[in-house]
């Protein structure tokens, strides 16, 4: 006959345990904003031994979650970078994470942070013009800085397998940046050197812009 | 004698055991389910924010081809398309369309021109609006509660209850 009175006390307890736990939920917006955690590096060294990319994409999954909730939990964007630059030495080859962190860095108003992660990237694989392009879009939405944008642009552009966008990016953030003269010399360098007849025709319209003729 | 010894070797679970472990059980389920809840709208948060930067690069790379110049609803509509071929027409959350998907509609509003991509009642849409005059307006960001001047043009994303704007990212 004891045994209905612990039951039901058992219940209560469990209720309000489930009670806290939804209150907790429902009142994550207004808790003052907690850090995001990010595992030691010696941690991250011992721990991922043979399983370093399977680490990678945990954190990762971690970062997207953390990020897209302060997205809309009152923007309190801490320990992102540490987080996001133990992913990108995890996995070099994460494209993904730079891509998306550089977005929440720059976002989050760090966007030299994110030029930083995106140089790892770079550091690791030079010949790809993603980074630099990245670091371009980066410099340009984030940081109002045209001309800098400017020379990732043109560093992207000269390396293989770069969309000719960059070049295009090169030229409008040099005019952007009040240097005309060096938009010019840009698009003139796209229209020489290019056998592609769109982006010859894009780069002498834009020439044409300015006033100058070029050879048919 | 045997049927006592048969009643007492009988063993189960009492009700407290049973009762402990339906609590655990709730506990533990609900718990898991508050944080998957909580990555699942992150991971729809980022989608959604991601999207928004894809679609202010499109613009912007129009732009760079015409010295400047921004494109207007169909302009915009046509490059988002070839851009993301796969996914135009997906939800900005991330997930897929639901019946009414690939509506991209464009209006006229004044000196603006906008157009929507993925409308759909269920998912949400991204919206696209062009200053024609190049006059800054703002725009009241439902997600960051704050405004935001955009000058030239706007992109920004609909929920799925018609609520937002949210995410949004201004012409530089």
């Amino acid at each position: 006959m004891r045994l209905l009175p612990t039951a039901l006390a058992l219940l209560v307890a469990g209720s309000c345990t489930l009670g806290s736990l939804l209150r907790w939920e429902s009142e994550a917006a207004s808790r003052p904003p907690g850090l995001l955690s990010v595992p030691p590096q010696t941690a991250l060294q011992l721990g991922a031994t043979g399983f370093r990319n399977m680490l990678a994409d945990a954190l990762y999954l971690r970062f997207v979650a953390y990020w897209g909730h302060q997205l809309t939990h009152g923007r309190n964007f801490h320990n992102l970078y540490p987080l996001l630059s133990a992913i990108v030495e995890l996995d070099p080859r994460f494209l993904s994470a730079y891509q998306m962190g550089a977005l929440a860095l720059g976002d989050a108003g760090e966007p030299l942070k994110a030029v930083e992660l995106l140089e790892k990237g770079a550091a690791h694989q030079p010949e790809n013009w993603f980074f630099p392009y990245q670091t371009g879009m980066t410099l340009f939405f984030f940081h109002d800085d045209y001309l800098l944008a400017a020379k990732y642009f043109e560093r992207a552009a000269e390396l293989p397998g770069a969309p000719p966008e960059a070049g295009y990016f090169a030229a409008r953030m040099y005019e952007k940046g009040e240097r005309v003269e060096l938009s010019i010399a840009t698009w003139k360098a796209i229209y020489l050197g290019t056998d592609n007849p769109s982006v010859k025709e894009i780069a002498k319209r834009a020439l044409a812009n300015h006033g100058i003729d070029v050879p048919e | 004698m045997s049927a006592n010894r048969l009643k007492h070797s009988q063993s189960g679970f009492t009700l407290i055991e049973v009762t402990l472990a339906i609590v655990i059980g709730v506990v533990v389920i609900a718990g898991a389910t508050v944080l998957y809840n909580q990555a699942k709208n992150g991971a729809a948060n980022s989608a959604a924010q991601s999207k928004v930067g894809a679609a202010a690069s499109v613009i912007e790379e129009f732009a760079a081809k015409n010295f400047g110049k921004y494109p207007d609803a169909t302009q915009f509509t046509n490059a988002w398309v070839r851009a993301r071929p796969d996914d135009h027409a997906n939800s900005p959350w991330g997930g897929p369309s639901g019946d009414t998907d690939g509506v991209i509609t464009g209006t006229a509003l004044g000196d603006q021109n906008t157009a929507i991509a993925a409308a759909d009642g269920n998912i949400g849409a991204i919206e696209y609006r062009v200053a024609t005059t190049r006059t800054a307006y703002s725009v009241f960001d439902m997600q960051t509660e704050s405004t935001k001047s955009v000058r030239n043009y706007g992109v920004w994303i609909y929920n799925g209850k018609g609520e937002g704007p949210n995410f949004v990212m201004g012409g530089k």
